[in-house]
């Protein structure tokens, strides 16, 4: 059962609710509430950077996905699910909306995140209401230094994105680098991390130089990767500067492999798509990913198919993740209890807990930090697809290539595997 | 035409398989879509097509009929939320390996179990969330019953009062009454159940937990779990068998490429097989006197056979691509 939220429904919901809680308990069962905070827009919403509307449905998709198979694995046990939807663009828009949902509607989880400030508003309605807060989009690794007791993090931080890429291209040669970043407190993050990953973790690895992209201005990066010829270019911006560099880079006629940030908004078909179409060459190579369509084992297949077959799409990253977000508070409320942000908080960051994700191990939240340990993917993107909407050839615009970490290591500890990747804060540090 | 060529495999099967032989294996190919039969020995093989399209169609669990004489396949194909005429449950006669008979199973059955009667057939519906029960003699449908989402694993109980069907997402192992036709309740089991075996007496059930590595043991007569063995965390048991006598359970590590050998009544592992073990075990089977355990292999495409007495790898056979699950069937 979806809930639109709307002033009306708000209303009745403040008088249906304790009949539904009571009828629920008499069952022995709980009545779980998840508040998904998504920055759709409407008719008027910018085109720019800020426009999040595409992942923000991709995501609308994955949770309503997730409401309905765990409606039905809670319906064997009287449990009940209800997912409530809230279209609220930014920072100030969605805490306000969350606060309503809390208030208003009883959502005991909340579940949002799509940029860093997103991701920080909801996190503090999480700490002061007490219920759980799921990031399904935000990499920022100051959000994971914070250490909400209350906020979990599905998406992967920014340094495990950046330690997965410089494993994958330093291994295949790439060593001499150029790095374009952000001139905001993000994108300085970002560089940094990428510094660290680079210099400390790849023996071998240089950074050539370091280059802010302001704005559109794109001559100094340009010209940086042409006098210095690295092996390949760290492309640290936001997702729609990401597409105007590429552009710009190819008709430059510079050939070195570009390995970009993969924020969420990266992380679709659509942008594979425009990153192909914006630059034939440096637009179609690897790209490091939360979650992969064509993923085919441990039940990644099934789900893929569910998710497919449901929406008439692939599931990308970040509807994976909403998806998710719906399993892991269905998973936390059912074995930490009860449907009760604390309860669910604790199980969650508690050491044995493991949650099964359809990545073949299972997987954890780092009690210190609530950094969700996970394989990431990498993709290969396919200049030959075409352009049709069909399901599989959209599908076809990337393929799985590979994994990190990879889960078949017998004889290894899964949860030292799965830390390879990201920070380990030391846990005093949080704690 | 599907039913000439099979037919035709299964003649030249007849062929070269000795006719002085007890045992025959059966191991289902997930990407050929055929099941490779290998003499007990191994000295001898074929191949039955279960469908010209390999990588689309994937015959995966399988069951034996009371007297191992029939060896059922469950057929699916890799578009699950669309019921095809292949998404069946094949029966094939162990002796001529000739198709008896093709049941129509609904969305994706994935694994199947026999009650012990012979006449009713179990099977989970993978894409469906729902397990279905079907007349062995007449082919209809007994019942449809809700489990998790993504059921798996699935037995009936060896006095045929029950049937356990697994639910991979939701944690749990679904009870059905075989007899009433109902569903009497459903039990939170570990992370990932794949798989489900009852003990010979039906006073116990065993099922794997692919993600929490562990094996919840259940009390049949309340259906409850009253213990959970641990494999290790990054065990990933899936497809369970237990020794004829019920004191030992072997668990297909399919992740670790090993086999964990369980004592039932001290409720802890006794071995871990890994040396010469074949990659992603993922089908386990038992000789019929406890001897021998077999498991399919899907990562290297073989059967692992399993000496007993020095619980160790004695052989490795080549099988199908993607070998997913493993019987013994009777030729006599």
């Amino acid at each position: 059962m979806t809930a639109r939220m709307t002033r009306r429904s708000l209303l009745g919901g403040m008088v249906v609710t304790p009949a539904l809680l009571t009828a629920a308990f008499a069952q022995g069962g709980f009545d779980l509430r998840v508040g998904v905070v998504l920055p759709l827009g409407g008719p008027s919403r910018s085109e720019g950077t800020e426009n999040l509307e595409e992942i923000a449905e991709i995501a609308r998709q994955g949770a309503i996905m997730g409401e309905e198979e765990m409606g039905r694995n809670g319906a064997l046990f009287g449990h009940q699910v209800t997912l409530l939807q809230a279209n609220a663009p930014g920072a100030e828009a969605a805490e306000r909306a969350a606060r309503r949902m809390v208030a208003l509607d009883g959502a005991q989880v909340l579940v949002g995140g799509f940029s860093e400030a997103e991701a920080r508003a909801l996190g503090k309605v999480a700490e002061d209401t007490g219920i759980l807060f799921l990031n399904i989009a935000a990499t920022s690794d100051a959000l994971r230094a914070e250490c909400g007791s209350q906020t979990f993090h599905i998406e992967a931080s920014a340094a495990m994105y950046l330690d997965a890429l410089a494993g994958w291209y330093v291994r295949a040669g790439h060593r001499r680098w150029v790095i374009l970043h952000g001139t905001d407190p993000e994108g300085a993050a970002r560089l940094a991390r990428a510094r660290a990953s680079l210099s400390n973790r790849h023996w071998g690895a240089k950074i050539a130089a370091t280059v802010p992209v302001e704005g559109r201005e794109f001559a100094p990066a340009l010209a940086a990767v042409a006098s210095e010829k690295p092996d390949a270019v760290l492309l640290l911006t936001d997702w729609h500067t990401q597409l105007d560099f590429l552009a710009r880079y190819e008709a430059e006629g510079l050939r070195v492999p570009v390995a970009a940030f993969p924020e969420a908004a990266t992380q679709t078909r659509s942008f594979y798509s425009a990153a192909m179409a914006a630059a034939s060459h440096a637009g179609a190579g690897h790209r490091a990913a939360l979650w992969e369509p064509t993923l085919d084992a441990y039940g990644a297949r099934e789900l893929n198919a569910r998710a497919a077959a449901r929406w008439g799409r692939p599931l990308d990253s970040v509807g994976w993740a909403a998806f998710q977000a719906m399993k892991i508070a269905y998973d936390a409320a059912q074995f930490g209890g009860a449907a009760e942000g604390k309860a669910m908080a604790e199980w969650l960051a508690r050491e044995g807990s493991v949650l099964d994700l359809h990545k073949g191990i299972g997987v954890s939240f780092r009690p210190w930090d609530h950094q969700l340990r996970q394989s990431l993917y990498l993709v290969d993107l396919n200049p030959e697809a075409g352009t049709s909407r069909d399901v599989d050839a959209v599908k076809n615009r990337a393929h799985l290539v590979g994994e990190l970490p990879a889960i078949y290591m017998p004889g290894t500890d899964p949860v030292e595997r799965l830390d390879q990747l990201g920070d380990i804060t030391p846990r005093g540090k949080c704690e | 035409m599907l039913c000439k060529t099979l037919t035709a495999m299964a003649l030249i099967l007849t062929a070269t398989v000795s006719s002085a032989e007890q045992f025959r294996l059966f191991v289902s190919n997930e990407y050929g879509a055929n099941l490779s039969v290998l003499s007990s020995d191994a000295s001898q093989h074929g191949e039955i097509e279960i469908s010209g399209r390999p990588g689309d169609v994937r015959p995966r669990g399988m069951a034996l009929s009371p007297d191992g004489k029939i060896v059922y396949v469950a057929v699916s194909d890799f578009l699950p939320q669309t019921e095809k005429p292949e998404d069946a449950i094949v029966a094939i006669d162990v002796a001529s390996n000739e198709i008896l008979r093709r049941y129509r199973a609904g969305g994706n059955p994935e694994r199947i179990a026999i009650s012990p009667d012979g006449k009713q057939i179990w099977a989970a519906l993978e894409a469906i969330a729902q397990g279905v029960g079907i007349d062995a003699v007449t082919g209809e449908e007994l019942g449809r019953f809700p489990t998790g989402v993504e059921p798996e694993g699935v037995d009936v109980s060896p006095d045929g009062r029950w049937a356990y069907i697994t639910g991979e997402t939701s944690h749990t192992v679904t009870v059905i009454d075989t007899q009433a036709l109902k569903i009497v309740t459903h039990m939170l089991v570990g992370n990932r159940p794949r798989d489900v075996v009852f003990s010979p007496d039906s006073t116990r059930a065993y099922a794997s937990a692919e993600i929490g590595g562990t094996i919840s043991v259940i009390d049949v007569t309340q259906h409850r779990v009253i213990g959970t063995i641990s494999l290790g965390l990054d065990s990933r048991p899936v497809e369970v068998d237990l020794s004829p006598d019920g004191k030992l359970l072997y668990v297909a590590g399919g992740g670790t490429s090993a086999v964990y050998v369980v004592d039932t009544e001290k409720g802890e592992v006794a071995h871990v097989i890994k040396e010469r073990m074949g990659r992603r075990p993922w089908g386990v089977t038992v000789s019929p006197d406890g001897s021998t355990v077999y498991t399919a292999n899907g990562l290297s495409d073989s059967v692992s056979v399993i000496d007993t007495a020095c619980m160790c790898v004695t052989d490795e056979i080549a099988a199908g691509r993607g070998a997913h699950s493993i019987e013994v069937g009777h030729v006599d």
